[in-house]
């Protein structure tokens, strides 16, 4: 029977219980930005969308890419969590936390944007009085509440025993711990439901956040918009969210190595086998966009080619190609290379991916928008103040977010490492052994 | 119940504009500031197109009047969260300005580029508050309108008629558009009614539609001898 | 706490319940917003409509004002109005905001300060026009009457008899206009026909074809609404045929768009391609020598060598670019078809205006065009009279005989007006000095060429009155202003000079009182003459309103002419006339016609019998080419004529007009402004349109910021690239201000008249408005 130890890890509750300069002048500077943002979109409220830099006829600009870039990035964690954990890959466990964290705070900023991008917010409860269920959108409210609360749970179930841990160290906290850690005390009857509990949300999350990057894509796919109405949409953005949810939890991961000196739990290897996950992606999502844009010039439908052109050599190829640039041969480069798959190496990749990944929703936002089927009057869209501060805003509360999750919880999973190192190999052999032939089936030959 | 429609003859039309700015007027839409204007947030729920073709001196151009096409098949009413634009009574598809959370999907999904949004609250000094029309609401900032067919005018006829004890037919009202062409070269009426001067100048040779191939179905046709839609 | 199942459904059915809660909450709170924010109005409100006549411009289209428990809410045509059957301009719809303004100047000012300070102090209209008319009565006790003059845009000819009548009482020949686009063709054709200056109707709606040298028929030449109205007709579908359309000129407007062949020439050769046609006509044996010859004295055959000799279609072609075949084509075309011609505004004010005007009259004659259905027909005398005239008194007389300062007229040619020299006049000193001016109706330092110099004169001359309804340019550079009414507070008839083919009157009458402390116009004449003492009381109407009912007492007691009470009255009654029935009720009493015209707001007569030409043409005396004319039309086939685009990186200046602007009348209501180009899809903006090679030539894109300029000035412009203009020419809007209304300047509004200098024609002593200029791309250093 594996009983977590509370006083072994150290160094995964250090951050818990000791706080750097550091950590408050990081905190410091969010805050900053996050009130800036916030009397932002004060104006924003008093004066109306106006203080944006979205007209006529690009109605759709930051909040909607920003909307998309952020829920993209909450597929991080079922990828890792629900996928790795299903296909019972070892590695995964120093990483499921980080993932499972980024998931639930980008979905809380993913999903107030389209909020953000209302013109009347003080009537978004209409959705619930008046709702259509045929519009996407309200899709798009029923699946990301589930995704929300799916994930929720799905990180908090696994946070159980480790709140049981800090609970049992006695340091700060300690209210809060034994509140939250709900009577934990560790019997074997609670571990397995524990582990049934987490198993059927590991299935569940799946689906879930499949469907949820899908039906944003429908957002754009059931318009008859050149460059939106394609069928290919839903994987595609299901595949680019995994993408850019792999790099964005490479980025925390580095950085929090880094800053907590947890190269003893991050090491070489968790790098290795992420990247050749992102490499795989990165690969994935070139395929997608290539039978995207093939499919669009072959056919030379004017509307369409229209759109294309405006992105492959119009005002938006720079956006275009450095899109290309940062999602696919950057990461080809530095992923494919040993020599380069190493951690500053890995780092730039996902910094690229990241802001890739940001421009290919705004290649596909905006250039629709600015080339409308008749001749009326087009405008260039060029975001305003606000908008930049909002993006700020949210990038800052996601930092908030994290620093906050790292004072109270442990970034890495305490319970799930020390269970690897006590139940993991023997385990792993166990089931390795099966896969091998039996011992008769080599002598049926002789 | 008659299903609204309505017929733009391009060649009668002399691309004076006056519809543009009658259906302003009638309809209180907003004049949006220059600094707004010339960032592109103009409100003309009636645009006057134009396209040129050819090169000096053989050129040709084309003007033509675009507005709501009032689709049968709406890309922007399946699309709206909120019930709040719908194709309603009459054919007419509805925008209801209370219950617009202003999503602006609609607008994203509307190919023919004829919905508008308050981007700000109407200003003093360049809107005339004094003198709107009180048929019609003023909008708030953070909504989306459009053309109504002048619903405004069409709640009239109901009462009139019904204190004439009759139903509504084609011929009871038109719109401020179509009653101020000094061309005559816009016809209203019951798409319905087959006799009805709408539904056979729809049906001639020289009718045909924006955006045809997309499958909206949209209620606005355009007669042009030398099909030159824009 | 540890969690047991009992815990775990209470806390399930809480979170369940605080949902439900919240969502009601929210529900009503949100109901509570709804109902803060859109109070909606409710109750029935009392609906009236009051007959009247647009002011904005000299066409007067019938509109009708909406009145929702007494407030003035809408604007609509008036559908009984024959000439624009119930349409109206976009302009049209702006008289509310013109009259509602922020910019209504609220009461009479007097400067303080320099000219333009910007200083003025509001004092009562006692002593404003005590002011004025102390002035007046001084130069009646010098004996210098001539030296008032009053200086008007002219668009309301019941306002101009009236200025016109009780100057000349006065004693001042100085009744001036600041623009004359069509008395050019007056003259033109008076001289071709032989009588003096005539102004004639086109009768478009028999036209069998229609010729449009740069005659804006859908934009601001003349009666857009009835055009528009007229063309509707001829294009109905249930019609077998269309008469066609040909628009010749430099550019392809609006109006041009509509054509069924657009004639491309070179800028200011309209004349020459007019002429080009003629010949063609003699070429294909199109031209009725005989019944000509009837009318003239003058040698047919000579004319036609002559055009062989100048205009054969080679040389035309050299000189406009217009091939051969076309012209022949269009020729045989008109002919055939029975075509009348035009000459818009835009080519007479080019460098040769007045032979490019006789140069289209000597076309239309050759195509029989003159005194014909479907052609150009003289508009039936309308029944309002002015009250007879009191004679001048001796100082009158003396003043009237020392002649008009713009020697309109002069020049052997029958003009009214001389605008262009008049300014001349006045820079160089001029045969004598002027001591007070009055303008009432324009805007020039807007409108006209050269405001620069413009300026300077006006500084020049010792009192400057100007009438305006809205602070402007001119009004800041007065020593007084006096707030004029606008015409939805005034009393009026609208008669058109010329522009239709049959009788109307319209009846323009009060929406509301005058605004804030403002009089009509005619108010303010009126009492100004009093003041002057210069008339008998009794020579003076008490106020227009007295006026106007007198008149429609002539209208009453009218041969022929009704008030349509419905649609359809006005064909009813020229049916009854053409079979020679009465359309008028004669024992209708005279206030019963009122109360009607009241409410219809207009009076129409068709015209009687059929038009000829022995109407028109003096016998014997027509020539054709009016004698010295021939010069004037050789001239067209000179080099300097045409004005030639390519020199360098200069471009070739065209003014436009639209009916949002109306070259600056209707520019300061945001409602028109913001739809000001909308054919370009823009507005607030002066929009200069470019070919595409010549943009990339210079270096510019399509909507980039421009600024023209060249030693007269510098302007800001937007930038529209389309194939519409010729390479090297850029057509610039013109109409917009930079400074009104205020606070709302944001945009590039240059004044493309800034560009232009000063130079008239010395025979006629009209504008000539031909520029050019650099262009460039706006970096933000200009």
């Amino acid at each position: 029977m594996f009983k977590p130890d509370p006083f072994k890890d150290d160094t995964l509750f250090e951050p818990i219980e000791k706080t750097g300069r550091a950590f408050w002048l990081i905190f410091g500077v969010s805050f900053a930005v996050f009130v800036v943002g916030l009397g932002y979109y004060v104006q924003q409220l008093r004066n109306g969308l106006g203080v944006t830099g979205m007209m006529q006829p690009v109605t759709w600009g930051f909040y909607i890419i920003n909307f998309v870039f952020f829920i993209g990035i909450s597929h991080a964690g079922t990828l890792i969590s629900a996928i790795l954990r299903l296909t019972q890959a070892e590695w995964r466990r120093p990483i499921t936390r980080m993932a499972e964290v980024i998931t639930a705070i980008v979905l809380a900023i993913g999903g107030l944007h389209p909020i953000i991008d209302l013109g009347r917010p003080d009537r978004v409860l209409n959705v619930f009085r008046a709702g259509r269920l045929q519009s996407p959108l309200l899709w798009d409210v029923t699946c990301i509440t589930a995704y929300f609360a799916a994930s929720t749970v799905y990180l908090f179930l696994p946070l159980i025993p480790d709140i049981a841990l800090l609970r049992d160290r006695k340091k700060k906290f300690h209210w809060l711990y034994s509140f939250l850690s709900w009577g934990w005390k560790g019997t074997p009857a609670q571990w397995k439901v524990l582990n049934r509990a987490i198993n059927i949300m590991m299935i569940a999350v799946i689906p879930i956040a499949v469907s949820v990057h899908t039906v944003i894509s429908y957002i754009f796919a059931m318009t008859l918009q050149p460059g939106w109405h394609s069928t290919i949409f839903g994987p595609y953005f299901v595949v680019g969210a995994i993408f850019s949810g792999i790099a964005a939890l490479f980025i925390v991961m580095i950085a929090f190595r880094k800053a907590f000196h947890l190269e003893g739990y991050l090491k070489e290897i968790h790098f290795q086998q992420l990247s050749k996950l992102l490499l795989a992606m990165s690969v994935l999502w070139f395929y997608f966009t290539f039978c995207e844009y093939l499919t669009g010039t072959y056919g030379g439908e004017p509307r369409e080619m229209t759109t294309i052109m405006y992105k492959f050599s119009g005002p938006y190829a720079p956006f275009f190609w450095t899109m290309v640039i940062f999602n696919f041969v950057i990461p080809m480069v530095f992923l494919s290379n040993r020599k380069l798959r190493k951690v500053p190496g890995i780092l730039i990749a996902s910094i690229a991916v990241v802001i890739g990944m940001w421009l290919e929703r705004l290649i596909i936002v905006v250039p629709t928008l600015e080339n409308p089927a008749l001749p009326v009057m087009r405008s260039i869209y060029i975001p305003s103040m606000t908008e930049i501060a909002l993006l700020a805003a949210a990038v800052a509360v996601f930092v908030m977010g994290f620093l906050g999750f790292s004072k109270l919880f442990p970034l890495i999973s305490v319970w799930e490492c020390q269970e690897g190192r006590a139940l993991s190999v023997s385990e792993t052999s166990e089931r390795i052994e099966t896969y091998l032939p039996d011992a008769e089936a080599q002598h049926v030959r002789d | 119940m008659p299903i609204w429609g309505m017929v733009i003859d391009l060649d009668r039309c002399t691309g004076c504009g006056g519809c543009m700015a009658a259906c302003k007027v009638e309809n209180n839409v907003q004049v949006v500031p220059p600094g707004e204007a010339l960032k592109g947030r103009g409100m003309h729920w009636l645009t006057i197109l134009s396209r040129t073709e050819g090169e000096y001196p053989d050129v040709e151009a084309v003007l033509q009047p675009d507005l709501c096409m009032m689709c049968d098949d709406a890309p922007c009413t399946k699309v709206c969260p909120v019930h709040a634009t719908y194709r309603g009574a009459y054919g007419l598809v509805a925008q209801i300005y209370p219950r617009c959370i202003g999503c602006r999907y609609c607008m994203a999904a509307c190919p023919y580029t004829v919905k508008f949004f308050n981007w700000t609250a109407g200003e003093e000094g360049v809107n005339l508050s004094s003198s709107l029309n009180p048929d019609v609401s003023v909008r708030p900032k953070g909504v989306v309108e459009k053309c109504t067919f002048c619903y405004h005018r069409l709640q009239k006829a109901k009462e009139r008629v019904r204190a004439e004890q009759r139903e509504i037919a084609g011929g009871d009202y038109v719109p401020a558009c179509v009653e101020m062409c000094p061309a005559k070269a816009m016809t209203f009426g019951d798409l319905d009614d087959g006799e009805s001067p709408v539904s056979r100048l729809a049906a001639s040779r020289r009718a045909s539609q924006l955006l045809e191939h997309l499958g909206t179905e949209p209620k606005v046709y355009y007669l042009s001898k030398r099909d030159r839609n824009v | 706490m540890t969690l047991t199942r009992r815990k775990f459904l209470a806390c399930l059915s809480a979170a369940g319940m605080g949902t439900l809660a919240t969502g009601w909450i929210g529900g009503r709170l949100q109901a509570m917003v709804d109902e803060k924010i859109f109070p909606m109005p409710s109750g029935v409100g009392l609906e009236r409509w009051l007959g009247t006549s647009c002011g904005l411009c000299a066409a007067g289209c019938g509109q009708r004002i909406r009145f929702v428990d007494g407030l003035p809410v809408g604007i609509a045509g008036n559908p009984l109005d024959p000439a624009s059957g119930g349409g109206l301009c976009p302009a049209g719809f702006s008289g509310l905001w013109d009259a509602l303004s922020e910019d209504r100047i609220r009461s009479p000012l007097a400067r303080r300060g320099e000219r333009g300070s910007g200083r003025w102090e509001a004092i009562g209209w006692d002593r404003a026009l005590d002011t004025l008319s102390a002035r007046l009565a001084a130069l009646r006790a010098s004996r210098t009457p001539e030296r008032f003059v009053v200086l008007e845009g002219g668009s309301d000819p019941i306002r101009s008899r009236w200025i016109e009548h009780l100057l000349a009482s006065f004693g001042s020949p100085n009744h001036c206009m600041t623009e004359n686009p069509m008395g050019l063709w007056d003259a033109a054709v008076g001289r071709v026909l032989g009588t003096g200056g005539l102004s004639l109707a086109p009768d478009l709606d028999r036209a069998g074809a229609i010729l449009s040298f740069g005659y804006e028929l859908f934009e601001t030449d003349a009666n857009p609404v009835w055009q528009s109205a007229v063309w509707g007709r001829l294009r109905d579908p249930e019609k077998e045929s269309a008469p066609p359309f040909v628009y010749a000129g430099p550019r392809l407007s609006p109006t041009g768009y509509k054509a069924d062949l657009f004639l491309a020439c070179r800028p200011g050769t309209e004349g020459a391609v007019a002429l080009g046609l003629a010949y063609a006509l003699f070429q294909e044996s199109l031209v009725d020598d005989g019944n000509l010859g009837s009318f003239t004295s003058e040698d047919i055959s000579g004319l036609r060598l002559w055009l062989r000799k100048k205009f054969h279609p080679e040389a035309v072609e050299r000189i406009t670019g217009v091939a051969p075949k076309l012209l022949f084509r269009v020729a045989r075309s008109m002919s055939r078809n029975r075509g009348i011609a035009l000459v818009g505004s835009s080519p007479l004010a080019g460098p040769n205006g007045y032979g490019t005007a006789l140069a289209v009259a000597t076309l239309n004659v050759l195509l029989g065009a003159f005194g014909r259905e479907g052609g150009w027909v003289a508009p039936p005398r309308l029944p309002v009279e002015m009250p007879s005239r009191p004679l001048p008194d001796e100082i009158a007389r003396a003043g009237l005989d020392r002649g008009r300062l713009d020697r309109a007229g002069s020049g052997g040619i029958d003009v009214k007006q001389a605008p262009g020299r008049f300014w001349e006049q006045l820079a160089s000193g001029g045969p004598y000095a002027v001591d007070t001016m009055l303008i009432t109706g324009t805007n020039l330092l807007r409108e006209l060429p050269d405001p620069g110099r413009i300026a300077k004169v006006l500084s020049s001359i010792p009192f400057v009155a100007v009438t305006a309804s809205r602070m402007n340019e001119t009004a800041e550079q007065a020593d007084l202003i006096l707030p004029e009414a606008t015409y939805l507070e005034s009393w009026g008839l609208v008669i058109s000079r010329s522009a239709l083919p049959f009788s109307r009157v319209g009846l323009r009458q009060p929406a509301f009182g005058p605004l804030y402390d403002s009089m009509q116009f005619e108010d303010i004449w009126f009492e100004l003459a009093r003041r002057s003492g210069a008339f008998e009381p009794g020579d003076i109407p008490r106020n227009m309103e007295s006026w106007v009912r007198a008149a429609a007492a002539d209208l009453a007691g009218a041969e022929r002419g009704i008030v349509p009470n419905s649609v359809g009255d006005g064909d009813l009654a020229a049916y009854l006339e053409a079979g020679g029935w009465k359309a008028t009720d004669p024992a209708e009493s005279s206030g019963s016609f009122w109360k009607r015209l009241r409410r219809s707001a207009v009076w129409t007569a068709m015209p009687a019998g059929r038009p000829s030409p022995g109407e028109l043409f003096r016998a014997g005396r027509a020539s054709l080419t009016g004698g010295d004319g021939k010069k004037e039309m050789e001239k067209l086939a000179g080099e300097e004529v045409a004005e030639k685009g390519e020199n360098g990186d200069e471009v070739a200046l065209l003014l436009t007009d639209a009916t949002t602007l109306w070259g600056g009348r209707t520019s300061g209501t945001p409602l028109m402004l913001e739809m000001a180009a909308f054919h370009q899809s823009k507005g607030w903006e002066t929009v200069c349109e470019i070919n595409p090679a010549t943009a990339e030539s210079l270096g510019v894109a399509d909507g980039d910021g421009g600024v023209l300029s060249n030693r007269k000035g510098t302007i800001h412009v937007r930038i529209v690239t389309t194939q519409k203009v010729p390479p090297g020419v850029a057509a610039v809007l013109r109409g917009l201000s930079g400074t009104w209304p205020k606070g709302l300047a944001a945009g590039r509004r240059g004044n493309p008249l800034e560009l232009f200098g000063s130079r008239e024609n010395m025979m006629t002593g009209s504008w000539i408005l031909t520029a050019r200029a650099r262009l460039t791309r706006d970096d933000g250093t200009a």
